[in-house]
Parts: structure tokens; sequence; C-alpha cells
């Protein structure tokens, strides 16, 4: 192309599809490129989308995007071989606290609003790096053959081959890599009201911590779309190693146990599928800016996870949104070098997104923490068996009840308070 | 009951490009003294099998989440993206 746009946007997901459709509302030229052959066919996701920074971009989304359930009831559990203690908060919260999507369907609608906004966009090309000149970058290279832009947000996805082939980031650790896999299993409508007490487009998502995968730390998730169930797991690839378990076979295990195989009974599989999940959090982010471009989305790593709550999509709109306002002052600056372009950085830190990796930045050492997911999956489910169970004897103070349950799972006192006093500090 | 890791595959489609484009490669000299074959266990879609004692690698079912690139720390995975439009075509998402 002989054109040059003011942007390029690589990859429509949320991120890139966020500011692009910004920066087109502004007035920018912007091309949006995407690898897929439709938008939205090279992506997953395992969560849930809160959708709050959507409103100012497209203040009818909530009623115009193919969203699947709004999210009235949020769980967490924790799971041994054969037990599971959860706990969850069910409101009909006037605006949901999110929705289900199915990510093909929503970001094609989302690509297409950029579109209709007033961006190029194109399909099926896969950029393979940033162009170069006088240190600055001038657009994107494929196939040999360069397209020009003042600046270039990269947004293409966890797997990010740009930040990786243009030398911004090494390969990925595998202390921080986590690889999710999703399964989508239909269901009648009817069913999935019933078994998880819908009803009028409401739905459920719950995390687990698995204590039952022969010590390879994993988690799980479970949520209802309007006539399917997704649920996965996420597994820490490190601690996978060695242990001669299959990292599909974890998916597989996590359905079988007996309070998920009830859920999806007689469920028909429309879909396998598999992702990176970039948890390196704050340490392994790429520098988010530099001459001419800016990083958002998962190939940023705004991927969050504590244990509770797993968000990637919120993270990479609201990051989208703000890179389209840096280059909107750049633009009527005139100036894109790494220094107007810094204000990026400040926008996110002022935001939720940088201050969460912030503050959190320590969180992993608690949900990586290999006791989640052996010891205390089977700790908490001892004592709540002695609370709760009748076995004729007579009752015991909660403290020894927690003191017998603590040495019937191995579970160090030192460790316990070490970890009591970690979880409290960095959750 | 446990679903084979083959029919849940069966689920995807993809546009599978000519082998001469692979976008995945490995280099059988290096996977041969490979101590563990870390690859069979982490590979999603069961790209990377262990026949008769020796790693066999297809690419063709790949769903290309990268994570053999990061799983493999011997230096025989070569990664890069499909031509455009080729790979897997998810319907869901």
């Amino acid at each position: 192309m002989d054109e040059e746009f003011d942007v390029i946007v690589i990859g429509a997901g949320p991120a890139g599809c966020a500011a692009a459709i910004r920066l087109a509302q502004g007035g920018a030229n912007v091309l949006l490129v995407e690898r897929g052959e439709e938008p939205g066919m090279k992506n997953i996701s395992g969560g849930v989308l809160w959708g709050n920074d959507v409103d100012a971009l497209l203040p009818k989304w909530r009623d115009e995007a193919p969203l699947q359930r709004s999210i009235e009831e949020k769980r967490i559990a924790f799971l041994t071989k054969d037990s599971s203690f959860s706990m969850g908060l069910k409101s009909s919260w006037s605006i949901p606290c999110g929705y289900s999507v199915l990510r093909v369907k929503f970001d094609n609608w989302f690509a297409r609003k950029a579109e209709e906004a007033g961006a190029t966009l194109v399909t099926g090309i896969p950029i393979e790096r940033l162009a170069f000149e006088g240190g600055k970058v001038c657009g994107v290279s494929e196939s040999g053959e360069i397209t020009r832009s003042k600046a270039v947000i990269i947004a293409d996805g966890a797997n990010s081959r740009i930040t990786l082939e243009s030398g911004l980031r090494d390969d990925i650790d595998i202390a921080h890599a986590a690889l999710g896999i999703k399964e989508v299993i239909s269901l009648p409508q009817e069913k999935i009201e019933d078994r998880f007490a819908l009803r009028d487009g409401s739905g459920f998502a719950c995390e687990y911590v698995l204590g039952f995968i022969d010590g390879v730390k994993a988690g799980g998730f479970l949520y209802t779309n309007l006539d399917s169930v997704s649920l996965g797991t996420v597994v820490n690839l490190e601690s996978l190693g060695g242990k001669n378990v299959y990292s599909h076979d974890i998916v597989e295990s996590f359905k079988e146990h007996p309070s998920i195989a009830p859920l999806i009974e007689g469920g028909k599989i429309a879909e396998y599928s598999a992702h990176l999940v970039p948890e390196g959090g704050i340490r392994m982010m790429p520098p988010l800016f530099g001459n001419g471009f800016l990083v958002c989305g998962d190939a940023a790593g705004f991927c969050f996870s504590n244990g509770l709550v797993l968000q990637g999509m919120n993270y990479a709109i609201a990051s989208g949104i703000m890179a389209a306002d840096t280059l909107r002052e750049a633009k009527e600056k005139g100036d894109y070098a790494e220094r107007t372009l810094s204000a990026y950085k400040s926008r996110l830190e002022k935001s939720y997104v940088l201050s969460d990796f912030k503050r959190f930045s320590d969180v992993g050492k608690v949900t990586w923490n290999s006791r989640m997911y052996t010891h205390y999956p089977q700790f908490i489910e001892a004592v709540f068996r002695s609370i709760m169970k009748e076995e004729g004897n007579p009752k015991k103070k909660m403290r020894y009840l927690i003191n017998e349950s603590r040495k019937k799972v191995g579970l160090g006192m030192y460790d316990m308070v070490r970890d009591a006093l970690s979880g409290g500090l960095r959750l | 009951m446990r679903i084979d890791i083959k029919r849940r595959l069966g689920t995807l489609k993809y546009k599978t490009d000519e082998e001469e484009y692979a976008h995945i490669t490995v280099k059988p000299e290096i996977c041969q003294r490979c101590p563990h074959f870390f690859c069979t266990f982490a590979c999603p879609a069961q790209c990377f099998q262990i026949v008769e004692g020796k790693l066999v690698f297809r690419y063709e079912d790949c769903v290309e989440c990268g994570t053999c690139d990061i799983a493999c720390d011997q230096g025989s995975v070569t990664w890069k993206l499909p031509r455009g439009s080729f790979g897997v075509r998810y319907e869901y998402g």
C-alpha cells in the first residue's frame, strides 16, 4: 500500500479493536490488521467481560454486542479429589458485573464497529515485524512489503510474535507461562437455566483451585453461555514438568470431578481450544512504548490472575483506549517520539490497569504456591467436614478442628502461618 | 468417561497449509537426544508424539498457542505464524 496511515493496529482482538475505534472516532486514518481470515477466529478466552470501558467507546454496546449471559453469580471453589468447598456471591446487579462472551462472535462484532467508525480492516494478513527507519518505527512489514504509518499499536495477543521478533522481549520464561485449555460444551438453554438456577439471560461463573492433579499447579474455570457452557483449566507449565501428566488430560480430570460432571452431563463438545495465558505480571512486561509504537492487551502482559478472578479482556480494552488517546495527542503535536508516547504509561499508571499490576506484583507467590494445590484444598475440606458432618462425637471448638485438620493433611504450622501472612499481605 | 484428545481435536476446523510452509518445525537431531520429551506432555493438541521411541511432530492439528516454543528447552522448535488465513479456525472462541 502506498498510503501512509496515521496508525497501524496489529491484531483485531479487544485491545486492537478498542484502539482502532477510539482513533477512528477521533478522525485518525487507521489500519487494523488481523491475521485470522475473520476477526476472532484465532481468539479464545476463559474470562468474563466487564465491559465498563466499552461504555466510553460505544454507549449502546450492551444492546448491540453479541453477549451471551450477564453474570449474576460468581463463585470460587477449592476442589479435592472428591470434594468441593466453594463460596460466592449472587445478586441481580442493576449493571451486571460482567458478561460471558464467545470471542469469535464478539471480536468479529467489535472489529466491524471499528470499520463503521472509519478504520480500514484487513484480515488474513500475519504481520511479521515492525519496520524501522532512523531508529523509529515507520510501519509494519509482511512478505517483504512495508506498509507505512506514523505509529504502530502492537496488540497481537499472548503469543506476541511481534514483540519477540522486534527484540522487545525475550522468550517467555516457563515459570511464568500458563496454558489455558477450554471446551465449549453445548447444552439446551433450559438445562443450563435449571442446573445453574438462572433465568432471563442471567449467568454463572466460577473459578476453581484444583487440588487433585498430582502436584501440577492448575486452576479451572466454568461459565455459562446462552446454550453452552465454557469450561477449562489453566496450568502452570513449569509445574507440569516431570509429572507424566498430559496438559489435555487435566481438563478431562476436571470434567470428571463429582462437582462438575453433573453440570455438563449430556452435553456435547462443540469446540476444543487452547491459548497461552500471560501470567508473568509486571516483571514480564515488554517496554510498553517506544519511538513510534505502543503495546496493548495480552501482548503487553496485561492479564491478571489472583486465583479469584482471571482478567484479560478488560485490561485489553482499557489499554487500547489509552493507547489511542496517547496517539491522538501525538497527532496534534505532530510528534510520535518515545517521550511523547511515554504519556501512555502515565495513563496506565493512573488507571486501574498498571495500579492493579503494581499492587499485586507478588500475587504469583500466593497463587502459584504449591501448597495452594496440595495441602490447602484438603485442609479446608477437613475443617468443614468436621464442622458439618454428624459422626456422633462431641463437638470440638474451631481451633481444635483447625489444628487437627492441619496435622491430618500434613500442613506444617510454620508454613501455614507464613502462607497466611503472605496471602494477607499480597492479595 | 474420558474423551480422547483426538475426538476433541475433531471439533476443530482448519485450513491446512502445505507441508513446506509448516509454521512450526523441529530439528530431529536435537529431539533424538532430548532427555524428557516435555513437548509431548505440554502440547494441548498432541502434535508431538513418541512413536517407536522417536519423536514425531505433526503441525496439522496445531492450535497456535505457542506452548511448545516455551516448553522446549533444547532449542529444537522454530515457531512462526502460519501464512495468511491458514491454520486453526475457531467458531466459538
